[in-house]
């Protein structure tokens, strides 16, 4: 009967069927990985065994056998634990994620050391992370997103559709940082975070060039404007440098922060109407007289003194000098003598927030600077259409300065701050379905992607519909991806309970005077540990010489210690709180006990101290080099405060071995017998205003 | 050998389970059927003609299978899913990546249940284009339209519970679409839901609906209609029965059926024009239906088995309320609907016309009063009914399709192969 044959062919094709449905389930990718590091595991603890077993025959030690044998042993269970471990799905139940991390299904070796060089999934995880972040707690999904259930190797890493998380990989990981360990934005910029240096990269670059002045972001105040007052800049500038300032400020200062921001040439002129208008009245103290300006010897002296100075510390001129102020190669281009002298008398009259600090020069020595500074001016190609100015330009440009955000970094008339960028709070979790990529057709549509091209190229996502105000910042590639990971961190999901986690609290003595430090770019002219210039003294081992109070005095009014020394300490205007963070800061670093002990060290006698007087005077005759209450030599630091001023400590120290402390030195090393060193020394803590020695 | 077949089948266990032998002659293969409970539903005797595919295309028995092959994926799933907001879409994906054959259940359950919606709506063309819905049968279509609807709300249900988005926003659309009724439409809804929005309460009341309600619901209405079958004589032939012999009188018929049909069909009063009349159209139902019924269970079987290989049921991201995908669309046989709501007010698509439909379809039976023609494909005499059923049908089936495949973001018109524009 036709109809038994059917039933018998359908019933071999149902079994046939059936396989196929068996076999689908049951080829499961998984599994092979699994296979595969049991073999490498196996081979990796084999060759252990076997090298051990060769090293047993070289031992003679009774005692080292023992261990040996223990060790061998050992790895004899280990192998047969390997051999017979099954293949099955790992999972990390995350309780407080609610997330079961099946990773470890496939990225076996990821805990177990030793397969560093392997490659992908059997690899060892890199760093010391999962010592901090152990997998059972934090599995591999919480840093690394993908999908953490998935067990097919595009399914795993949520490169699928409709997986909105795909795997982060490499540094972009270190967004997930961010998710815990919140970054205050007092924490000094070259903080380091070990393990995360693109994700603090990434916020140093958002901190430094102020993009807390456009976007908002909870968790973060708005910081003091960081682009100078520009109320009165009609004073400093003239119209030619501001309007090609505007076009293209790396033009100029190739370091600046000023982003470009693309504007058309009669918007430039536009701005620059409307800020050269608001400058009428005059600001400005004249030098005493101008007849310096040409003379080639002021213009020589002025050289000098700019490097004497230490101006190189915080400024480049002619390729050479700090980063932390601008360049001054141009700037005689830029604005005027009578600004300048105006300016280096005291810049805060100028620009209260200004970092410059008041360097105390005297007039004549500042119009000599004045002098030299003016003859500084490098050529420009910014072509530039200078119009005559109408006030519907005035009036454009005002509506232009306002709509462009340039009130976020300069205080412009008393214009408000306004957020004229969107907010960046959850920008982390940004859908990549919903991301507008306008132009951009080809590539990879993630939101690093977009994040980096975003501040590299802001106009590439603009259409006839979609204005970008955001302007070019001249991110390079590196700098665009450590600001996508950083903005990446920022996302909707709060972590949970206990997991947030602060690493540096701005609030604690080493960070927040390192905070200080580069505030006021102190290792511009200063040395500190490895870093920092060579212009002013070391301050690696200020805290274990100096007395704190008068380090404290000395920050508030700094006066002068080395007659030879050109550099002078500049006054900073640090408020107490500030010079009090200094003065603990420096101490912390070399582990001075803070606050300082007063009581006298130890008691001593008259003749004592008559005997380190001969030794000052006669013996060693200290003056020849140093000076006294104006006597002496100024070969050596001042000597008048010096009890006041140093640890007597530290001044045995130094007696003994100058060198030692400072191998350049030019104070010789004596020779003591007996007790000299301790009378000189005693005698020397007697020489201050106030002493500090007992004596009987 | 025959000493094995003696052991295996003749001993005391074996006869204690099969009362007969096995049944090799007309008397043993009646047994077989009468006395069976699962194949007694059905004659012990068939007429030949009824048993070519053609006749009925299988459609009734192909949703049959579907539903039983959805009652089993359906109650293995059940062992796994949770229906709750924060576990049924990681249960979804527990299916797929670490449950053995859960992506083949899940994905046998899926493609099953969108056949089966269509396997009834072909049964029920075929229904009409036969004419096989009439008198004794007009209950028992009716029967079938309400099985109809109760499958489509069976896959309705079915379709939020993935908790994706796919399901989330097509069940906001369809519950929606359902408060445009007036009056009752926003209570419907409030208590459909469990409150004004899809959430948990809603999932938890579709997925009672979905494995408790409505599976019951259609198991007794099917044991209905497959009783109704019997009663009704089986399936719907032409009156080709000479006229003298049109008549049975209730005597002569009882007297007839004792010989063949083992009393069973004395319970059958009135007409029974085409039982004995002619018993040499007629065959054993045990085997010559019941291969016939077998093979189509295992054709149904591999296909669906088949599909759940080579497709995977789809499964978008997690629902999430704040994130309206643009279109959002109903569940493909709702598309339709969804589509003549951009026609204008809600109410026309959403209310007027499945309600209109579903009357059109239940007045069928009693509105045709013609005997001829029935059981026989598109008979001459009918065009103008046949026209109309089948410019509304197609029309139905023109509204999905283009609901499901050619529209766009904002609901605008894109052919199917047109990419559509990035939103935003």
């Amino acid at each position: 009967m036709v109809m038994i044959r059917i039933f018998a062919a359908l019933s071999v094709l149902f079994l046939l069927v059936f396989a196929w449905q068996i076999q689908a389930d049951h080829n499961r990718s998984w599994t092979e990985y699994q296979e595969e590091f049991k073999k490498i595991q196996l081979k990796a603890t084999s060759d252990q065994y076997e090298s051990l077993l060769v090293k047993k025959t070289e031992i003679k030690d009774k005692g080292e056998l023992e261990k040996v044998d223990k060790e061998l042993n050992r790895l004899k269970i280990k192998l047969s634990d390997i051999g017979s471990r099954a293949i099955k799905i790992d999972q990390n139940w995350l309780r407080d994620f609610g997330e079961a991390d099946r990773c470890v299904t496939c990225h076996q070796g990821a805990e177990i050391p030793g397969f560093e060089g392997k490659p992908h999934p059997y690899k060892s995880h890199s760093g010391d992370y999962l010592k901090h972040h152990p997998l059972e707690k934090f599995g591999c999904v919480v840093c690394h997103d993908g999908q953490a259930g998935g067990l097919t190797v595009r399914a795993a890493h949520g490169e699928e559709e409709h997986w909105l998380k795909p795997v982060l990989k490499g540094g972009l990981a270190q967004s997930s940082c961010g998710k815990c360990h919140f970054m205050d934005q007092r924490l000094p910029l070259d903080i380091v975070m070990r393990g995360g240096g693109q994700f603090v990269k990434g916020w140093k670059l958002y901190m430094e060039n102020n993009c807390l002045g456009c976007h908002k972001l909870s968790g973060y105040e708005r910081p003091r404007r960081i682009g100078p007052v520009l109320t009165h800049v009609g004073n400093k500038v003239n119209r030619e440098w501001l309007m090609k300032w505007i076009k293209d400020p790396k033009d100029y200062l190739q370091k600046t922060k000023m982003p470009k921001f693309s504007l058309k040439d009669d918007e430039v002129n536009q701005v620059a109407s409307y800020m050269l208008s608001l400058s009428k009245e005059k600001r400005i103290n004249e030098p005493a007289s101008t007849e310096k300006l040409d003379n080639p010897s002021a213009i020589k002296s002025g050289e000098t003194l700019v490097k004497k100075f230490g101006c190189l510390g915080c400024h480049t001129v002619k390729g050479k000098g700090g980063t932390f102020g601008p360049d001054l190669s141009g700037i005689g281009a830029k604005t005027t003598p009578a600004w300048l002298f105006s300016w280096l008398k005291d810049p805060k009259a100028h620009q209260p927030d200004s970092p410059m600090p008041n360097l105390r020069i005297p007039a004549a020595e500042i119009q000599v600077i004045v002098a030299y500074l003016n003859t500084l001016s490098k050529g420009k190609d910014t072509a530039v259409n200078i119009q005559p100015v109408s006030t519907g330009d005035i009036e454009k440009g005002r509506k232009l300065v306002k709509e462009k955000g340039c009130t976020g970094c300069h205080e412009i008339e008393k214009n408000p701050l306004g957020f004229n960028a969107p907010e960046h709070d959850g920008i982390g979790s940004k859908r990549v379905d919903q991301l507008v990529w306008s132009n951009v057709k080809d590539g990879d549509k993630t939101l690093s992607r977009w994040l980096q091209i975003k501040v590299t190229e802001p106009r590439k996502f603009a259409t006839d519909k979609i204005i970008t105000r955001m302007p070019e910042f001249g991110f390079r590639e590196e700098d665009a991806r450590a600001l996508s990971t950083f903005l990446m961190s920022l996302g909707k999901e709060s972590p949970p309970r206990n997991y947030a986690k602060r690493l540096f609290d701005p609030e604690q003595v080493d960070i927040k005077g390192k905070k200080l430090l580069e505030s006021r770019n102190c290792l511009g002219c200063h040395k500190l540990g490895k870093k920092g210039g060579d212009i002013a003294p070391d301050l690696t081992e200020e805290g274990k010489k100096v007395r704190p109070e008068w380090l404290f005095g000395f920050l508030n009014a700094p006066g002068r210690i080395r007659p030879m020394q050109d550099a002078r300490m500049p006054y900073f205007r640090l408020s107490k709180d500030e010079a009090d963070t200094a003065v603990r800061y420096l101490f912390h670093i070399v582990r001075e006990p803070y606050p300082y002990d007063y009581r006298p060290k130890r008691k001593t006698h008259g003749e004592n101290i008559e005997k380190g007087n001969k030794l000052y005077h006669k013996e060693l005759a200290c003056l020849g080099c140093h000076s006294f209450e104006g006597k002496g030599g100024a070969v050596g630091p001042e000597h008048t405060d010096m009890a006041s001023r140093l640890k007597q400590e530290w001044v045995e120290r130094w007696l003994k071995d100058p060198q030692a402390i400072q191998p350049d030195v030019r104070m010789p090393r004596f020779k003591f017998k007996g007790n000299d060193l301790e009378a000189l020394s005693d005698y020397i803590a007697t020489m201050g205003k106030e002493r500090f020695l007992k004596v009987e | 050998m025959d000493s094995v077949k003696k052991i295996l089948f003749e001993n005391r266990i074996w006869k204690s389970v099969f009362r007969h032998k096995w049944p090799d002659n007309p008397r043993l293969r009646s047994e077989a059927i009468s006395q069976n409970v699962f194949l007694h539903v059905r004659p012990v005797k068939v007429y030949q003609d009824t048993l070519k595919f053609t006749k009925t295309l299988g459609m009734g028995l192909i949703s049959l299978y579907l539903f039983i092959i959805l009652t089993i994926t359906g109650i293995l799933l059940m062992f796994v899913y949770i229906p709750h907001v924060e576990r049924a879409y990681q249960d979804m994906k527990d299916l797929e990546f670490a449950v053995s054959f859960g992506l083949v259940m899940r994905n046998m359950h899926r493609w099953g249940a969108h056949a089966m919606i269509i396997a009834v709506f072909l049964h029920m063309c075929r229904v009409f284009y036969c004419a096989a819905y009439r008198e004794p049968r007009e209950f028992n279509w009716c029967i079938g339209v309400v099985l109809f609807v109760l499958t489509l709300f069976l896959s309705l249900t079915g379709y939020l519970l993935p908790w994706d988005q796919l399901a989330y926003w097509a069940i906001t659309i369809v519950a929606n679409l359902m408060a445009e009724a007036p009056l009752i439409g926003e209570k419907f809804k409030y208590i459909a839901l469990g409150g004004t929005a899809v959430g948990q309460n809603a999932l938890i009341r579709f997925y009672v609906m979905h494995c408790v309600v409505l599976p019951l619901g259609a198991t007794l209405l099917l044991l209905v209609h497959f009783w109704r079958i019997r009663k009704d004589g089986g399936l719907a032939r032409p009156a080709e029965i000479p006229e003298a012999n049109k008549t049975v009188s209730n005597e002569q018929e009882e007297k007839e059926n004792d010989v063949k049909s083992y009393g069973l069909m004395n319970l059958v009063h009135g007409k029974t024009p085409f039982v004995g009349v002619d018993p040499d159209g007629m065959v054993t139902t045990w085997p010559h239906l019941l291969i016939r019924e077998m093979n189509l269970f295992i054709v149904v079987t591999i296909f669906i088995m088949a599909m759940s290989v080579l497709f995977n049921a789809p499964l978008e991201e997690l629902a999430n309320p704040a994130v309206t995908p643009n279109p959002a669309k109903a569940p493909w046989y709702f598309d339709g609907l969804q589509e003549l709501l951009a026609w204008g007010h809600p109410f026309w698509g959403g209310i007027f016309v499945p309600t209109v439909y579903v009357l059109y379809l239940i007045l069928i039976p009693y509105a045709d009063r013609s005997s001829i023609g029935t059981g026989v494909w598109f008979h001459r005499s009918r065009r103008i009914a046949i026209i109309v059923f089948t410019v509304i049908s197609l029309f139905m089936i023109g509204l999905i399709i283009v609901g499901a495949f050619m529209r766009g973001p904002n609901w605008a018109f894109y052919w199917p192969w047109e990419k559509w524009p990035t939103t935003h």
